[in-house]
C-alpha cells in the first residue's frame, strides 16, 4: 500500500494583472510508502507548498489525480489518518496554547479525556507546558512552530505533512524539532516534510524528491543519491609557524589565512597525513578536520545549472 | 458533524467575545437603554411609551451593528490570517465549517440580545410598566431579523472583504426594510391608477418588482415593534413569519456554502 500516490498532478494559477498561466505543478508522479520519511525538496517557488495544498484539499488541481492510503484524496475520511503542519503556521492568536490543541481535537473527533491527556503529554513533549495558557499572540516564531506541531500529531495520525517544519528557527529549535521528528519517525509514522534546507534532509530523510519548477527532477534513496566517497577535507588549524602556512599552503587546493588561524582544503586522502605530521612538528593546534562528502547541496545546484 | 461544526461555533464565539468591539456596542446600547429615561421626561405623559420604544429600538439597531461588525470578518479573516488552511486540511466537509462559522455568530448575538433584553426588561419592571407578551414576541421576532442579517453577512463574508461584506449587508438590510413598501408599490400598479389605464408595461414593471421582493429579505416581516409598543393589533402569523426567516436563512446559508466549497484557498 503506498501512503501517498500521485499521479500527473498539475496546477497552474493565473497571473493577477496579466492572465498569464503559472504552471506552479506540472505533471508530478510521486508515490511515498508506509512508514517512510520522505523529503520534498526544492528550491524557493518550486512548487511544493502547492503539491502539499492540493493533497490537502485546500487546492483543486487542473489536472491529475492522488490517492491517500489508496483512496481519492478527496474523500475527507482520509484526512482522519493526515496531520499538517502548514508553512509559517498561523493560529487564531486570541487562543491560548492549550485552548488551540483542545479545538484542533475535537475537530478529529476526540473525546474530551483522552483529548486532555494526550494535550498534557504533547505540551511537555515539544517543551510548552510554561506557555499553555498563553495566548498565542504572545508567542514566538519558534514556539507557534511547535505547537504547530503538536496540533499536526494529537490525533495520531499514520501520515504527518510537514511544510518547511525547520524553517526559521534558531540551531536548537532545529534539534528539538528534528528530535520530535525522529520520535514520530520511530512511533511507525510516515513523515512527507518539504524543505529547501538540504542538511536537514540529509539528516532525517529515508527518501527525497527534488522539485524545480514545477517538474520532478530526481527522486531516489537517500543513500543513492549521496556517494560515501569523501571529496575533501577541511582542515583548521592554529599557531602554525610561517614555514608551517607554506608548507600546508603547498599541498592545498584552497588556502585562507587569518593570521593566527588558517582554513585549508586538501583533496589527496595521502596528503592528510603529511598536514598532520606538520601541524604535529609545528607544535601548532588543530581545531577541525572534516571529511566532506558529496552533499545533497551539489547534486541540487546541479540539477539547478542543468535545467 | 455535529461536534465539528459545534467546535467550530464554540470558537467562532469564543473569538467573536474576545472582541472589543463587541463590548463597545453593547455598552452604548446599555447607554441608550438607559438615556431613555431622560428621553421620556422631556416628553409629557408619553414616558411608557417612550421607554419601550427606544429600548426595542437599541435592541435592534445594536443587534444589527452587532451582526454586521463581527459578521462581516467572519470567514474573510480566516483566509486573511491563513488560519483556514488548519482547518480545511481537518476531516470535515466546508459546508460544516460555514454552518459553525455562521452558529457561532448566532450565538453570541442571543447572549448580547438576552443580555440588552435583560437591562431593558429589568428597566420596565422598576419604572412599574406592564411586560405584556407581546413585547417578548417582538424581541424573538428580532432575533430572527438577526439571524437572517447574519447569514447575509455569513455569505458576503465567504467571497468578498470586511468593508464590501459590510456595504453589501447593510444595503440588503435597507432594501430588505424597504420590500414591504416596494410589494405595496407594484401591487398598487397593477390595480389602480389616478388617470391612465394600466398597461402592459406597467404589469411588467409591477411583476419585477414583485420578484425582485421574492429575492430580498423582507425584514418588515420581523418588525412588531410598532404594534407590540402600542398595543396595535397584529394581522400577521408570526408562525408563517418565522418559517419564512427560517427558510430565507437556509437558502442563504446554502449558497454560501456552495461559493465556499468551490474556493482555491492560495
Ligand atoms: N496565489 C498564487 N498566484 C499566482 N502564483 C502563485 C500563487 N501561489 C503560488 N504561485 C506560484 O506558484 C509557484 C510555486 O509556489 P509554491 O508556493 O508552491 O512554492 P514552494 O516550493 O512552496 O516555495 P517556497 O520554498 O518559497 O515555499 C511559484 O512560482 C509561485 O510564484
Ligand atoms: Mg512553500
Amino acid at each position: 500500500m503506498d501512503v501517498i500516490r500521485i499521479e500527473g498532478l498539475s496546477k497552474y494559477y493565473r497571473h493577477q494583472l496579466t492572465g498569464r498561466k503559472i504552471h506552479a505543478l506540472e505533471g508530478l508522479n510521486l508515490n511515498v510508502g508506509q512508514g517512510e520519511t520522505f523529503g520534498f525538496l526544492g528550491p524557493n517557488g518550486a512548487g511544493k507548498t502547492t503539491t502539499i495544498k492540493l493533497l490537502l484539499g485546500l487546492l483543486f488541481p487542473s489536472s491529475g489525480k492522488a490517492w491517500l492510503f489508496d483512496k481519492p484524496y478527496t474523500d475527507i475520511r482520509v484526512k482522519q489518518d493526515i496531520g499538517f503542519l502548514p508553512e509559517n503556521p498561523y493560529f487564531y492568536d486570541y487562543l491560548k496554547g492549550e485552548e488551540i490543541l483542545y479545538f484542533i481535537g475535537k475537530l478529529y473527533g476526540m473525546n474530551s479525556v483522552d483529548l486532555k491527556k494526550r494535550i498534557d503529554y504533547l505540551l511537555e513533549n515539544v517543551g510548552l507546558s510554561q506557555a499553555r495558557h498563553l495566548p498565542l499572540h504572545k508567542y514566538s516564531k519558534g514556539m507557534l512552530q511547535r505547537i504547530g506541531l503538536a496540533q499536526a500529531v494529537i490525533h495520531k495520525p499514520k501520515l504527518v505533512i510537514l511544510d518547511e517544519p525547520l524553517t526559521g528557527l534558531d540551531p536548537i529549535g532545529r534539534k528539538e524539532i528534528r528530535d520530535f521528528i525522529f520520535t514520530l519517525k520511530d512511533e511507525g509514522s510516515t513523515i512527507f516534510f518539504s524543505t529547501h534546507i538540504l542538511s536537514d534532509a540529509e539528516m532525517i530523510c529515508d527518501r527525497v524528491a527534488i522539485l524545480m519548477k514545477g517538474k520532478l527532477a530526481k527522486t531516489g534513496k537517500m543513500t543513492e543519491l549521496l556517494s560515501p566517497k569523501v571529496k575533501t577535507y577541511e582542515i583548521v588549524a592554529a599557531n602554525l609557524t610561517e614555514e608551517g602556512k607554506r608548507a600546508l599552503k603547498q599541498v592545498s587546493t584552497r588556502f585562507v589565512d587569518e593570521g593566527t588561524q588558517v582554513a585549508a582544503s586538501i583533496e589527496d586522502e595521502s596528503k592528510v597525513q603529511t598536514v598532520m605530521e606538520l601541524i604535529q612538528k609545528d607544535k601548532a593546534r588543530l581545531i577541525s578536520l572534516i571529511p566532506q562528502r558529496e552533499s545533497l547541496e551539489e547534486i541540487f545546484i546541479q540539477e539547478v545549472k542543468g535545467k | 458533524m455535529l461536534g465539528r461544526i459545534l467546535a467550530i461555533a464554540t470558537n467562532t464565539f469564543r473569538e467573536a467575545i474576545r472582541n472589543k468591539i463587541l463590548y463597545i456596542l453593547l455598552a452604548f446600547a446599555m447607554v441608550l437603554i438607559i438615556f431613555s429615561i431622560v428621553m421620556s421626561a422631556l416628553s409629557i405623559g408619553q414616558d411608557e411609551k417612550i421607554i419601550k420604544d427606544v429600548g426595542l429600538f437599541a435592541i435592534t439597531f445594536f443587534g444589527v451593528l452587532i451582526a454586521i461588525m463581527v459578521g462581516i470578518g467572519l470567514i474573510y479573516n480566516e483566509l486573511d490570517k491563513r488560519t483556514i488552511y488548519v482547518i480545511v486540511s481537518k476531516p470535515l466537509h466546508r459546508y460544516e465549517f460555514v454552518l459553525g462559522k455562521f452558529f457561532g455568530l448566532v450565538m453570541t448575538i442571543l447572549v448580547n440580545v438576552g443580555i440588552m433584553s435583560a437591562v431593558y426588561l429589568a428597566l420596565l419592571a422598576v419604572k412599574g410598566y406592564s411586560i405584556p407578551f407581546v413585547l417578548i414576541e417582538a424581541i424573538l421576532m428580532t432575533v430572527m431579523e438577526l439571524v437572517v442579517v447574519t447569514a447575509l453577512a455569513t455569505l458576503f463574508s465567504s467571497f468578498s472583504t470586511p468593508i464590501l461584506s459590510a456595504v453589501y449587508t447593510f444595503m440588503l438590510y435597507i432594501a430588505g426594510k424597504l420590500t414591504d413598501d416596494l410589494i405595496r408599490f407594484a401591487s398598487q400598479m397593477m390595480t389602480e391608477k389616478a388617470y391612465d389605464p394600466v398597461t402592459v408595461a406597467d404589469k411588467l414593471m409591477a411583476k419585477t418588482a414583485i420578484s425582485i421582493s421574492w429575492i430580498l429579505p423582507q425584514l418588515e416581516k420581523f418588525n412588531i415593534r410598532n404594534q407590540a409598543v402600542n398595543g396595535i393589533p397584529i394581522t400577521d402569523s408570526l408562525m408563517m413569519n418565522t418559517l419564512y426567516g427560517l427558510l430565507y436563512t437556509g437558502c442563504i446559508l446554502f449558497i454560501a456554502s456552495v461559493c465556499f466549497s468551490k474556493r482555491n484557498f492560495k
